[in-house]
């Protein structure tokens, strides 16, 4: 069937359908999955609104220091209630995505394309290059990764940049192995060695065949990580070794909230239920991509 | 056998010692002068600058790493710049907590997870299955910090059956340990699922039913034992998770472990107490690997075979 | 012709509920085989011999596959409707099956004696099983004793393995000792139906002739009948009795070696295809003449003759009828070319 339908269509027409074909069948698949999809749609409500409430109020005039109004619990003016100085713990909340939400797109983007080189590099050169990439990479793994984290912290000192620089590094070496081994799986393969013996350039068989058919596994691991590194970021403003007060990280409204917790529970469910959400939410699009992008199912 | 344990074993010290250069590396970036740390503030220049040349701080690095290490070899971490004693001290009274919730917590992971795993795969798309998958997926993306503060506002708080904060008898354990497990045990659910439905595919099975063996022998027998390969694996990475985590969950339940050392010594730029509770932390996760790397010989005959 | 009927599978539908639809495997294929005899099962991949195998065994994909329709008696009983206590006793003991893949089929971290060993176990323990004892019908604890031992160093010597090697694991032979391993544990019961799932394709050619060889010496000593599934006509030639040629989910032709190896007896266009692919050197023809075409979508399979689409004499009644089997004793061929006559 399939013959019959590309016989007498240019090479360049078919790799156009076939493309397509392709991402469009990972997204039916992805769409069909329905925790995927309310994954998907909880991110997007989470970002927009995110984005849309730096336009639509002022932070420091709608979440200001109130200590009339302190420990109020929900209501219609405050929908989360307030905290100990008797701030709008709603409006911090979805603030609180924002920087969440950047911590975690940043750093796995720089974790991505940092891991990405180095372990395309050490994958598609191998030899001594990747002998030397993979034992510093053996080391960074021998210590877990919210230690690393911590370490790099604890030189660097807190605040929003650093934290973020410390989680990125210390994911690099994840990447590097998934892009390692997926450059060095799709490498041996007989259409790279088609590519080269079509007098291909090193950078164009990297760049145009072999990326493109890693990307499966490394979007898939991206997601997932986005989930793990708001989380990340989280625990370490949660123990004061990432953003520091009054910045409103869902970590530290935890902590301001933890002083409260016995009388007024709230104030630690709500940003918790937020970070919870938000990760639960990357995961179940992470699964989905991985489902979606089985070859075993297809 | 003994050439494979023999093997291990060698490769372990490159990696240990790679393990505490990067740390004694990063940890040398450090801030802030530690000799005017244990003078204090009021201290003379000249006095900390005698102090500075006493403490081998004005050496260079490599000559620094080479002195650390040879005390480290020897069990003298140091002396600690936050409560001026030797930091082998705290460290000898704080491992014994880090290493029993652990424990704790890998055990109850291993208790819930496995079986669960087990029935979810061979009831695939059953409701069990459906909602443990559902549950597992809540328990990854929890936020184990505030796990422990809910189970503290439910059980200590409201219900009192609990202690809240400190480390020193079993019961104090029982939260934390909890709140550690939630997460491996939630990925340890999902592997065993994962792997068994894996190894369910697989020829030997069909083979297995064809020979007329029945049900629960083809699972518990052939499937279980096949797919226990690659769950130890799960378990090596899910201890060494637990002990990065163990640094939060013991500052969320106040417990005097490694983990909240570290965090008091961070705030305190003790680099002596740092580098040692983070050398001990990444050589426990190093020696757990390790331990993952031999079961696997132990189970599987290829492994075995080859180092024969 | 000797013996009783040991196998008939009548009119037998099967299917499987995939998600792109219900792929129609099996559509009414009916069969006999005798004791002692060897039926080939021919056909390229999709035609539904693996299916027919794995429906006899009652091993079909727990979740998707079904038999809707027929019936298959194994000595008379109809073996669709055991329980799957009854039909565990069945598999490997009266009916067993040698997979494809030596490779994959045996398990990778039990030795070789333990896997052989386990099948006269599984069978011992089946007469206690009259008690219901949980822990005893679920053959978690298995004893193995002497008489198990050695019975399994005779089977490995018969298949040509040294007893000394039955305490190695499977990685550490060969591709054809791990089928020889395979063979040895479908024998090992002494069953009345082996059926071999293209028990060669895996294996290197000059492997192939020596498993061949061993499976064609040991069906002779033990008279037991076989089920050879295979694409290979070379092997159904030099082994099997009778040859059932499957095409999208039907026998095509049936017939005796004699019968579909003859060249000038009538056959059916698709057999005609399969003699025509294959290299002849007493032939003058310049070209192989392949059969054009794929098989046809087995969820979407055409209602009349399954083959039309890729037959050269396909006729108009071709495309609106499906045609009936035309006898004549042992021969039978479904083609609307001879359905002219009553009799071939």
């Amino acid at each position: 069937m399939s013959k019959k339908l590309y016989d007498g269509l240019e090479s360049k027409e078919i790799n156009r359908i076939k493309k397509k074909s392709q991402v469009q069948f990972v997204l039916s698949h992805l769409f069909k999955n329905r925790l995927a999809v309310a994954g998907i749609l909880f991110l997007s409500i989470m970002i927009i609104s995110s984005i849309a409430i730096g336009f639509l109020v002022d932070y420091k005039v709608i979440v200001k220091h109130d200590l009339r109004n302190k420990l109020l619990g929900v209501s219609a003016r405050y929908w989360f209630g307030t905290d100990g100085f008797g701030r709008n713990l709603f409006y911090r909340i979805i603030y609180g995505a924002r920087i969440s939400l950047m911590i975690g797109f940043v750093s796995v983007a720089g974790s991505t394309v940092l891991g990405g080189t180095i372990g395309s590099i050490a994958g598609y050169y191998g030899g001594k290059l990747d002998i030397i990439i993979m034992r510093f990479i053996d080391i960074q793994m021998a210590i877990p990764s919210t230690l690393f984290a911590i370490c790099i912290v604890s030189v660097l000192g807190t605040g929003i940049t650093n934290l973020l620089l410390a989680i990125m590094i210390a994911d690099i070496p994840q990447f590097a192995l998934i892009f390692r081994s997926s450059v060095m799986s799709v490498k041996n393969s007989e259409f790279v060695e088609a590519a080269r013996s079509n007098g291909c350039s090193t950078y164009r068989i990297i760049f145009r065949h072999i990326l493109p058919n890693c990307m499966g596994p490394i979007i898939v691991q991206a997601t997932l990580n986005l989930g793990g590194v708001i989380l990340t970021a989280a625990s370490l403003s949660f123990i004061g070794l990432g953003v520091m007060p009054p910045t409103p990280e869902w970590g530290v409204i935890l902590t301001e909230g933890q002083e409260y917790m016995r009388d007024f529970p709230t104030l630690v469910i709500f940003p918790g239920l937020a970070i919870m959400l938000t990760v639960l939410a990357c995961n179940f699009i992470g699964d989905g991509l991985r489902d979606a992008l089985d070859p075993k199912l297809k | 056998m003994y050439k494979y344990i023999l093997k291990r074993l060698l490769l372990m010290i490159p990696v240990l010692i790679g393990i505490s250069f990067v740390i004694f590396l990063i940890m040398s970036f450090m801030p802030g002068n530690p000799a005017r740390l244990l003078l204090g503030e009021k201290a003379t220049p000249a006095a900390v600058e005698k102090l500075t040349e006493e403490l081998g701080l004005n050496d260079p690095f490599f000559f620094r790493y080479y002195s650390y290490m040879k005390n480290v070899l020897q069990g003298n971490f140091g002396i600690s710049y936050r409560t001026g004693m030797p930091v082998i001290y705290e460290i000898r009274a704080r491992f014994p907590t880090t290493l029993k919730l652990a424990f704790f917590s890998i055990i109850i992971a291993i208790i819930v997870g496995i079986p669960i795993g087990i029935l979810s795969a061979v009831k695939q798309y059953s409701f069990i299955d459906t909602l443990s998958t559902v549950l597992s997926m809540g328990f990854i993306s929890v936020p184990p910090f505030w796990l422990g503060l809910l189970l503290i506002i439910l059980f200590s708080l409201k219900l009192g059956w609990v202690p809240s904060y400190g480390s020193d008898s079993l019961k104090h354990f029982i939260l934390p340990a909890l709140t550690s497990s939630a997460c491996s045990f939630a990925t340890l659910l999902r592997m065993t699922r994962s792997t068994i439905l894996e190894v369910i595919r697989q020829d030997y099975i069909k083979t297995a039913y064809a020979k007329g063996a029945s049900k629960p022998r083809v699972i518990f027998i052939h499937t279980l034992r096949n797919a226990l390969i690659p769950l130890i694996t799960v378990i090596g990475i899910n201890f060494g998770n637990m002990l990065g985590g163990s640094i939060i969950t013991e500052s969320v339940f106040g417990m005097s472990g490694l983990g909240n050392l570290l965090v008091l010594s961070i705030r305190s730029k003790d680099v002596p107490s740092v580098m040692a509770s983070t050398l001990l932390l990444a050589t426990l996760f190093g020696i757990v690997n390790l331990i993952v790397d031999l079961a696997y010989a132990f189970i599987d005959p290829r492994i075995k075979f080859h180092y024969r | 012709m000797n013996g009783n009927p040991l196998l008939e599978i009548e009119d037998l539908f099967t299917v499987y509920n995939t998600e792109i639809g219900v792929v129609k495997a099996i559509n009414g294929i009916s069969l006999q085989l005798r004791e002692g005899m060897t039926l080939g099962l021919v056909g390229e991949t999709g035609a539904g011999k693996t299916t027919t195998a794995l429906s006899i065994m009652r091993l079909l994909p727990e979740k998707t596959g079904k038999v809707i329709k027929g019936a298959i008696k194994f000595e008379g009983k109809n073996l669709l409707d055991l329980d799957e206590f009854e039909m565990e006793k069945i598999r490997g003991k009266e009916i067993s099956m040698i997979f494809q893949d030596p490779l994959s089929s045996l398990n990778p971290i039990m030795t070789v004696a333990d896997q052989i060993e386990e099948v006269l176990m599984i069978h011992q323990s089946d007469k206690k099983k009259k008690s219901y004892n949980f822990l005893q019908n679920s053959q978690l604890f298995l004893r193995s004793n002497t008489k198990i031992e050695r019975k399994t160093d005779e089977i490995l010597e018969l298949v040509g393995i040294s007893s000394d090697r039955k305490r190695e694991f499977p990685h550490q032979f060969s591709g054809g000792m791990k089928q020889r391993v395979s063979i040895a544990m479908a024998l090992i019961c002494n069953p009345k139906l082996i059926i071999a799932d293209e028990p060669t394709t895996a294996l290197d050619v000059t492997i192939q002739a020596q498993v061949i060889e061993i499976m064609e010496k040991l069906k002779q000593q033990l008279n037991t009948a076989m089920i050879l599934i295979t694409h290979d006509l070379g092997i159904v030639a030099s082994i099997c009795d009778e040859i059932a040629i499957m095409y999208a989910g039907e026998i095509i032709e049936f017939g005796t070696v004699e019968d579909i190896f003859d060249r000038n007896k009538k056959h059916h266009p698709y057999t005609q295809g399969l003699f025509d692919s294959i290299p002849r050197l007493d032939d003058d023809k310049p070209r192989l003449k392949p059969i054009r075409g794929l098989m046809p979508d087995p969820t979407d399979l055409p209602a009349s003759c399954k083959f039309h689409p890729r037959c050269d004499f396909c006729m108009d009644i071709c495309t609106k009828q499906n045609p009936l089997p035309l006898k004549e004793q042992m021969h039978m061929i479904r083609c609307h070319l001879y359905s002219g006559s009553k009799e071939l």
